[in-house]
């Protein structure tokens, strides 16, 4: 008897947010596919904290909604094969919870909730380089994961909490990545609308996230809430550094000098992944004059 | 003098809403006392937009800046942690200032609010209650109450008058602060037509700060002497 080839779903040879639509759509076909799907990961020759997240809660979801299973074909490059193994992809393609092993430039984390220590652990990790001062640095790298990770909880409504990964370059830049596997932001935004505003419900996913990033758009009825987001962006763009943020069909880049650009991919995300490329250590330039309260 | 102590209240958690929500509760609860509240943050760092908002930026869309200055004092916080409440103090207030009325009319509560540009009106949003999209249909220019361009499909008449009159008020309110503010500067110089005269206010409210902003801004044609308007911000609060 004939049997169905199985699907293929294949890491691109530039796994980094910069390629993120081509990540994405090899994300999207292992949500779609039945029991015997492959992870072609041959040709990844480079990955970055963005693809690590995206595919752990890619592969955690899929055990845990379908418990299918994922063979996988792991890359030929050596840095990308080192990552692989760092990140047990090998144990969440079989459907077992990592053990991510913190190392000096490297550090993963599964979250089912809120952990400051992890946190406080990673920010310390992130920003304790050489003779540095990492006071300010630390501190903008608290600042961004808790921001993060306090919509992964509080908002996304994720099966598989969230992923969190953070790399550290030899030149002291970070990526910064989490990703859940939620309802996403812009559908969040949307359920929080009222009955009579159904035209708003077709404004696209990408004008919505860049609506919440900088017009501090929330989901919570109360009108508390909205600002994190727009914090985490100026941590990181006052830096120099990039925030991506990819939820449905958006793809927002939230660059320095206030530079916003976001497309509507051909592919589509379920859930949010937020990506920050930055160096803590570097002074924001203009910071934000705020009236002095106290 | 009341005291709040975030760790025995909080515990070194600082991201818990709950807890935030504790805390203002809390301050709420001494608000009329007449002794200035202190927030003792313990020298731990929060670093959470999310708890901070919550526990004090909320209070800050309820009462205008000043009055929290007078009435809070926050001890053993960090530097990094100071600016980030201060810049979400703002964020609020701004906010809070930016709101223009709310009513019911018809079946929907309305809200009005207004974005303004150093006391220059810039735009107005009338949309129903619940609504965080701002679309296109819900602003419109407005320029000093010259020109409005509405869609009554969209918008009650009714609604309208309300809000039209709630912007006559306030910038008969503007007018007002705008006049005290050149009365206070004639008050502080024996002679404002010297030229080489420099008149420095101690600015002490947002108000005031938005009104010399006007001034400046329109060329101070109100004004009848030459005062020239250097700085404009407010001065830090006195320890």
């Amino acid at each position: 008897m004939a049997t169905t080839p199985a699907r293929i779903a294949t890491l691109p040879d530039e796994s980094t947010v910069e390629y993120a639509e081509r990540v994405i759509e090899c994300c999207r076909v292992l949500d779609a596919a039945g029991d015997d799907v492959i992870l072609n990961a041959r040709e990844c020759a480079t990955m970055d904290a963005f693809a690590i997240v995206v595919l752990a809660t890619t592969l955690a979801r899929r055990r845990l909604v379908s418990e299918k299973a994922t063979r996988l074909d792991p890359p030929r490059s050596t840095d990308a094969a080192k990552l692989f193994n760092r990140f047990r992809f090998i144990d969440l393609v079989a459907g077992a919870l990592p053990q991510w092993e913190a190392a000096e430039s490297v550090e993963g984390r599964q979250l089912r909730a809120h952990d400051t220590d992890y946190v406080e652990r990673v920010a310390s990790a992130a920003s304790d380089v050489s003779e540095k001062d990492h006071a300010d640095a630390k501190f903008a790298v608290n600042l961004c994961l808790l921001e993060l990770l306090t919509n992964a909880f509080d908002h996304s409504q994720s099966p598989v909490g969230c992923f969190v990964a953070a790399l550290r370059e030899q030149s002291d830049w970070l990526h910064l990545a989490v990703a859940d596997r939620g309802i996403g932001i812009p559908e969040a935004l949307r359920r929080s609308l009222p009955p009579d505003r159904l035209g708003d419900r077709t404004e696209a996913d990408a004008d919505v996230v860049v609506k919440a990033v900088t017009n501090g758009l929330t989901s919570r009825k109360d009108r508390a809430g909205g600002l994190g987001l727009g914090n985490v962006r100026q941590q990181v763009a006052t830096r120099g550094g990039v925030l991506h943020v990819i939820a449905g069909t958006a793809l927002a880049r939230f660059g320095p000098d206030l530079e916003v650009s976001a497309i509507t991919m051909g592919t589509s995300f379920a859930g949010t992944v937020v990506h920050a490329f930055f160096d803590p250590h570097r002074t924001p330039v203009a910071p934000t004059e705020a009236s002095e309260v106290f | 003098m009341p005291r709040v102590d975030v760790l025995e209240l909080c515990g070194r958690s600082r991201v818990s809403r709950a807890d935030a929500v504790k805390l203002r509760e809390s301050i709420e609860a001494a608000w009329h006392e007449p002794d200035v509240i202190e927030i003792d943050f313990g020298g731990v760092t929060i670093a959470s937009v999310s708890f901070l908002d919550e526990a004090l930026g909320l209070l800050a869309k309820k009462y205008p800046l000043e009055v929290i200055r007078k009435r809070l004092k926050v001890s053993r916080i960090t530097e990094q942690d100071r600016k980030l409440l201060n810049s979400i103090m703002s964020s609020r207030a701004r906010e809070r200032d930016n709101h223009l009325w709310s009513g019911v009319v018809g079946e929907h509560t309305w809200v009005a609010d207004v974005l303004w540009d150093d006391g220059s009106l810039l735009g107005l949003r009338i949309a129903p209650e619940g609504s965080d999209f701002q679309g296109e249909s819900a602003w419109w220019d407005y320029g000093l109450l010259d020109f409005f361009h509405w869609d009554p499909a969209i918008v009650p008449t009714e609604v309208l008058d309300k809000v039209h009159e709630e912007l006559v008020r306030r910038e008969q309110k503007i007018l007002a602060q705008q006049r005290k503010l050149i009365e206070k500067a004639r008050a502080a110089s024996q002679d404002v037509a010297e030229s080489s005269k420099t008149v420095t206010l101690q600015l002490e409210t947002q108000e005031e700060v938005d009104a010399a902003r006007r001034l400046a801004r329109t060329g101070h044609a109100m004004v009848t002497g030459r005062v020239a308007i250097l700085q404009t911000e407010l001065a830090s609060p006195r320890s």
